[in-house]
C-alpha cells in the first residue's frame, strides 16, 4: 500500500478551500471557485496550476541521446539544444508505456511523464539502461513545477524575468531567472492556450505560486485544478493517458504518428509499429460532439445502428461550446469525420457526430 | 456540508427527495446533492411521461461538469408529469433543488411503497456520515 502523496503546495491549496480529489496516489485540486470560472479564466485571462505531481527524470551522461533514442519513439538527436518534444515510450508490441516530453538541455536531458507512470518509466529506463553510459534520476522531487497558462500568461510571466519570452517559440525552453529562483521556462501546456511550464528547485515552489499569484491577480490569473485541466486539455484534444493512451493502443491508432520516426535506427517499438503503419488499422481514436443535451464519460458504449464500434474513452461537457464532447476509439470505418455514432447512456443511445479535431483552437495571439 | 432539509418530505439514501400529494409523489434531488456537485448542473436528462418506473432502478441522469448522477426512482409509477423547465435549464436545480428545481411527478401504486424511505431525520444522520 502506498502513502497518498501531496505537493508542498497541499497546505495553500487545503487553505484556499479548494476541493481536493485523489489523482494517481495524489490528493490535488479539483476545483478552488469552481471547473468553469476556472476554464474561463484559462480561455480568456490565465491560470496557474500546481505541476509537482508529474515525474520528472534527468537524465545524464554521454550516451544519454543514444539511450533515449531507443527508449522513445521520437527523434532526440535531431532536437535542438534549448527545444523540447513530444514522444512516446513504447512496448515491444506498440503499445504506450507512457506519453512524455522530452527537454534537450546542454548537459543533460529531463523526461517529464506522466503523474500515474513517475516509477513505470523509472524503472523502465532503468531496466533497458545496458551498457549505455548513462546516469538515470529521479528529479521529481528535486524540482518544482508549475504551468501557468492563457492569452495573459506571457506577459505576467514577463514581469519577474528578464528573458524575452516574446522570443520564447512554442516548444523551445530557456534557463533563467524567474523571481528569486532559477528556472527552465519552456513555451509548452496542456490547455490549447498560449503558456508556459517552469521547473525549479523544490524550495521555491511555494514564494514563486504566491508571487506569481500577487502579480496576475490584476490580469485575472487564478489558480485552476483538475477539473478544469481535464476539461481545457480535451476541448484541445490532447490525449490522456490512462483514458486515451494505454499499453493496448498505439500511437498510430491514437492519430500521433508525427511524434514516431520510424526511419530512425532501433528504438523499442520500431518493428511492431513499422509492420502497423504497413497495415489497415483496425481502430483509431475519433473525437466527437453530442448532438443532443446528453455529455459522454469515460467508459460508455459507442454504437452505430445496432452494433458496438467502441467505447468513450474521455467524455466531458465543453464549456466553451456548452455541449457534451469526447474521444473514443471506433472502428475504422465509423471514423471518418461527419460519421453519425451513438453513445449509450443508461440503456438509451443518444445521437453523436465524429468532427474534424480539435473542439477548440486558439485565434493567433502576438 | 448543507443541511437544507425540508421536513414535510421523504428522502433516499441515494440523494432524492419525494414530496407526496394524494396518489401524487414530486421526484427532485436535495441541495446536499447539488452541493457534491459544486452546483455545477449542466444536464438533466428524464424520461418521458408514461413510462413506467421500478423502485430503485435508474430514471434519469444529472451532470455536473465533472460527472454524470444517476437518478433512482424512491417510489414504482407510472411517470405523470416531467418538468420541461429542468430540461431546458438545468441550472436551475441547483439554484432551487426542492421547489423550482423538481424533476418528475410519478402516480404511486400504494402508500406502502413510501415506507423503505427515510425520513427528514434518518436523512440529516446520513449526510452527517458521508462528511
Amino acid at each position: 500500500m502506498v502513502a497518498i502523496r501531496h505537493t508542498s503546495l497541499y497546505t495553500w491549496h487545503v487553505e484556499h478551500r479548494a476541493k481536493i480529489t485523489a489523482f494517481s496516489g495524489w490528493e490535488m485540486p479539483l476545483y478552488y471557485t469552481s471547473i468553469t470560472a476556472e476554464h474561463q479564466a484559462v480561455r480568456n485571462q490565465a491560470g496557474l496550476f500546481d505541476l509537482c505531481y508529474m515525474g520528472r527524470i534527468r537524465v545524464k551522461g554521454k550516451d544519454r541521446i543514444k539511450f533515449l533514442n531507443y527508449m522513445t519513439t521520437n527523434d532526440i538527436e535531431g532536437l535542438g539544444i534549448g527545444k523540447v518534444h513530444y514522444a512516446f515510450i513504447c512496448n515491444p508490441q506498440g503499445g504506450i508505456i507512457d506519453d512524455v516530453t522530452v527537454y534537450k538541455a546542454e548537459d543533460y536531458c529531463l523526461v517529464v511523464t506522466n503523474a500515474v507512470n513517475r516509477d513505470t518509466v523509472l524503472s523502465w529506463f532503468h531496466q533497458h539502461q545496458g551498457k549505455h553510459a548513462v546516469d538515470i534520476e529521479d528529479a521529481g522531487f528535486g524540482l518544482g513545477m508549475l504551468s501557468i497558462q492563457g492569452p495573459k500568461a506571457q506577459s505576467i510571466l514577463q514581469r519577474v524575468t528578464q528573458a524575452p519570452l516574446n522570443d520564447l517559440n512554442y516548444y523551445d525552453f530557456v534557463i533563467t531567472q524567474v523571481s528569486h529562483a532559477e528556472a527552465i521556462v519552456s513555451r509548452t501546456g496542456y490547455t490549447g492556450e498560449d503558456g508556459f511550464e517552469l521547473y525549479f528547485g523544490a524550495l521555491y515552489t511555494t514564494t514563486l505560486w504566491e508571487k506569481l499569484l500577487h502579480i496576475g491577480t490584476s490580469d485575472g490569473l487564478v489558480p485552476v485544478g483538475l477539473g478544469a485541466r481535464d476539461t481545457l486539455r480535451l476541448e484541445a484534444c490532447m490525449p490522456l493517458f490512462g483514458n486515451d493512451l494505454t499499453s493496448s493502443t498505439t500511437p498510430l491508432e491514437a492519430g500521433l504518428s508525427k511524434f514516431i520516426k520510424l526511419d530512425k535506427k532501433a528504438f523499442i517499438g520500431k518493428e511492431a509499429l513499422v509492420s502497423s503503419s504497413n497495415s489497415e488499422l483496425s481502430k483509431r481514436l475519433a473525437a466527437f460532439q453530442m448532438l443532443d443535451r446528453s455529455i459522454p464519460r469515460q467508459g460508455y458504449e459507442i454504437r452505430h445502428q445496432d452494433n458496438t464500434i467502441g467505447n468513450v474513452t474521455s467524455g466531458t461537457f465543453s464549456p466553451t461550446l456548452q455541449k457534451g464532447i469526447g474521444m473514443g476509439y471506433v472502428h475504422n470505418l465509423h471514423s471518418k469525420v461527419g460519421s453519425s455514432i451513438l453513445i449509450m447512456i443508461q440503456g438509451k443511445p443518444h445521437p453523436a457526430e465524429i468532427i474534424k479535431r480539435p473542439f477548440y483552437k486558439r485565434r493567433h495571439t502576438e | 456540508m448543507n443541511l437544507d432539509i425540508p421536513e414535510d418530505i421523504f428522502y433516499t439514501r441515494t440523494h432524492e427527495w419525494a414530496r407526496v400529494h394524494n396518489d401524487e409523489v414530486t421526484v427532485g434531488i436535495t441541495a446536499y446533492a447539488t452541493d457534491q456537485m459544486n452546483k455545477e448542473i449542466v444536464n438533466v436528462d428524464l424520461p418521458t411521461v408514461g413510462t413506467q418506473l421500478t423502485q430503485n432502478a435508474g430514471f434519469g441522469v444529472v451532470d455536473s461538469v465533472k460527472a454524470a448522477f444517476d437518478l433512482y426512482t424512491p417510489v414504482p409509477g407510472e411517470v405523470v408529469e416531467v418538468n420541461q423547465q429542468v430540461l431546458d435549464d438545468p441550472a436551475i436545480v441547483a439554484s432551487s433543488p426542492f421547489q423550482e428545481g423538481w424533476m418528475i411527478k410519478i402516480r404511486m401504486q400504494s402508500a406502502e411503497d413510501l415506507k423503505s424511505l427515510l425520513a427528514p431525520d434518518d436523512y440529516r444522520e446520513l449526510i452527517k456520515s458521508e462528511e
